[in-house]
């Protein structure tokens, strides 16, 4: 049983996955659209709005948690590692948590290297003998299927960053598919089976290790929440 | 006077404005771009004009616009249709944008819920009694503009001022100066020059800085220098006489007037079309703070457009302190706009295909909160504000 208060980096798409992604991990919770309306078995979700802005958001929410009587039992915080290395981004985060005194567990959950990176991990999704010239050579270049999303280099020059890259990627797989995506409308990536691909994939390895291993933080987050609810 | 509701529907495009309610001091409307917040701004501007206009109906439009002034409470409503082509409509001459090519069909003006004025597609009648055949290029509110019990109403209408519709820099005729003056004789005070809105505002802004030395300086050039510290003065003046190069270029007829600033460190007067935008619109403001008459409606689209941080804030302080003497109805996309104007007051914007909706924040339950985030990230959070347009 929890009440979460969860921060989000981005503007939209994470803000709708979480929402939809949480209670498939957190059966029994729902969301609610304001701090007064949170419960037990509920989870509040704030849009950060992207780096740096994002840090002023978990002051505020801290701020919100250690108000007298506030339901709220956890604190997570959901970002991008984009360029940066996860550890270094962890430590930043969990640094203005800890500045701002934070009365509650907190867990930070990095994706590497954004949320779209995680979405090229559903094998289902992706064609393996696609119509597009744009998504063959993509596949040639580095194939999310065979190999870890999570691992995938910047391959084109166009692309100043990673996740632009692998957002690219993402767009050419659903529109070979034809599954409307945008940032606002993430669509079929929010559903249960969707997620379950995702949760599927945690379980294969490239080169002896566990693909999506950022994903696989996410979906230790009921045992987190079991390990540290107040007794 | 301020507006208490408005709905407004073009029939030809399909566009509706579901009836909404305004607040008498400030609302500002909020919503993604492409919500339909200007376009609101523009139709209640529409409308108003084409209450007190010859000649300008908008075209196949049907509205509802009620107003509360100290004689009560207005209710004008009107539906407009397109000119019989035998009727014999001049092409030529006409208003701008087609105009002239509508007339009204129905109208209604009603004070206390007592109907004054009624007509139908055939009928006219004013206190009950019938009337011969009016024109139809005019309103009602227009057509019985003298009669004391419509004059406060139209009087309310001729009060909407869309802010910053027009340049600063204008041809005025050639005694213009001299006339407003005379005009303004014997005004005694700043109230009886703010209550002149048939002045030309530029001249209505040089009235105050000849006639009402103390309060141009108190109310515009005091916080213009406050907001400006680099500026050393503001006049408004001919701008043959600001820029004596342009002595020789004198429009076809008429003389231009403007409103210049002087710098420090800078030799010359800087004319409006000279200044930064931001500087533009921030000396706009006071000056229409400084001009509105109390009962005035300012209409203001993009209120932060080219406003930096450094004047935003005073800017914004300054409209704070008048608003409830005069109703401010703005548009905004600033962080800083929405998180220092009260979420009591902000009008929550959406759009479904051609009609729009607008609620106060307090009906979105995920604003009416007393969460530590920022005003401004609580809104961008808010479903209703990102499922805007649907």
């Amino acid at each position: 049983m929890a009440t979460l208060y969860v921060i989000v980096e981005g503007e939209r798409t994470e803000r709708r996955l979480y929402r939809s992604w949480l209670p498939y991990l957190l059966p029994d919770h729902r969301q609610v659209e304001r701090i007064e309306d949170a419960a037990a078995n509920t989870f509040f979700i704030v849009a950060g709005f992207g780096y740096p802005s994002y840090k002023q958001r978990i002051v505020d929410a801290i701020a919100d948690v250690s108000a007298q009587e506030s339901p709220f039992s956890h604190l997570v915080v959901a970002v991008d590692s984009e360029e940066r290395a996860r550890v270094d981004v962890e430590a930043e985060v969990q640094a203005v948590i800890n500045d701002a005194h934070c009365p509650l567990p907190s867990r930070t959950l990095v994706a590497e290297c954004c949320i779209e990176t995680w979405l090229l991990g559903n094998r289902k999704v992706v064609s393996r003998s696609p119509e597009s010239a744009e998504l063959r050579g993509l596949l040639g270049l580095y194939s999310v299927v065979s190999q870890d999303p999570e691992r995938m280099p910047n391959l084109d020059a166009r692309f100043t960053t990673r996740a632009q890259f692998h957002g690219h990627y993402l767009r050419h797989v659903f529109a070979e598919r034809r599954i409307p995506f945008s940032k606002k409308g993430p669509g079929a990536a929010c559903g249960e089976a969707y997620f379950e691909q995702l949760r599927l994939r945690t379980e294969s390895m490239t080169d002896g290790r566990p693909d999506l291993a950022s994903f696989a933080n996410l979906l230790g987050l009921p045992g987190w929440i079991e390990a540290t609810a107040p007794r | 006077m301020s507006i208490v509701e408005f709905s407004f529907t073009d029939h030809s495009s399909g566009w509706t404005v579901k009836p909404f309610t305004l607040k008498p001091s400030l609302n500002l409307l909020v919503g993604i771009s492409g919500a339909g917040k200007s376009q609101t701004l523009g139709n209640l501007f529409t409308v108003c004009k084409a209450a007190l206009a010859a000649e300008y109906v908008p075209g196949d439009c049907e509205w509802s616009l009620k107003i509360t002034s100290p004689e009560g409470e207005y209710l004008w409503r009107a539906r407009t249709r397109a000119k019989d082509d035998d009727a014999g409509v001049d092409e030529v001459g006409g208003a701008p944008n087609g105009y002239d090519d509508y007339e009204f069909s129905t109208e209604s003006i009603s004070v206390n819920g007592e109907m004054l004025f009624e007509r139908t597609p055939t009928e006219t009648t004013f206190g009950g009694v019938a009337l011969p055949s009016l024109s139809r290029d005019e309103s009602g509110v227009r057509l019985f503009l003298s009669d004391k019990r419509i004059r406060p109403l139209a009087q309310a209408l001729a009060r909407v001022r869309l802010s910053y519709d027009k340049p600063l820099r204008r041809v005025i005729l050639d005694d213009g100066l001299a006339w407003s003056k005379i005009r303004h004789k014997s005004s005694k005070s700043l109230s009886d020059l703010a209550r002149d809105v048939a002045l030309m505002f530029p001249l209505k802004a040089y009235v105050l800085q000849e006639k009402f030395k103390a309060d141009f300086e108190r109310l515009v050039l005091s916080p213009y220098r406050e907001i400006f510290p680099t500026v050393t003065d503001v006049r408004v003046d001919l701008a043959a006489k600001l820029f004596p190069e342009e002595a020789h270029r004198r429009p076809r007829k008429g003389r231009r007037i403007d409103v210049a600033i002087r710098e420090r460190g800078v030799k010359r007067w800087i004319g409006s079309e000279g200044i930064s935008q931001g500087m533009e619109r921030t000396l706009v403001h006071l000056l229409e703070l400084a001009l509105s008459p109390p009962g005035t409606v300012l209409l203001i689209d993009e209120y932060e457009s080219g406003m930096g941080v450094n004047c935003l804030p005073a800017v914004t302080r300054h409209l704070r302190e008048r608003a409830g003497e005069l109703q401010f109805i703005i548009t905004s996309h600033h962080p800083y706009v929405i998180g220092n104007i009260d979420k009591e007051d902000w009008l929550v914007v959406q759009r479904h295909g051609s009609e729009v909706s607008i609620s106060p924040a307090s009906s979105s339950p995920s604003l009416n909160t007393s969460s530590r985030q920022d005003a401004f990230i609580q809104l961008l959070n808010s479903d209703a504000y990102m499922e805007g347009i649907s």
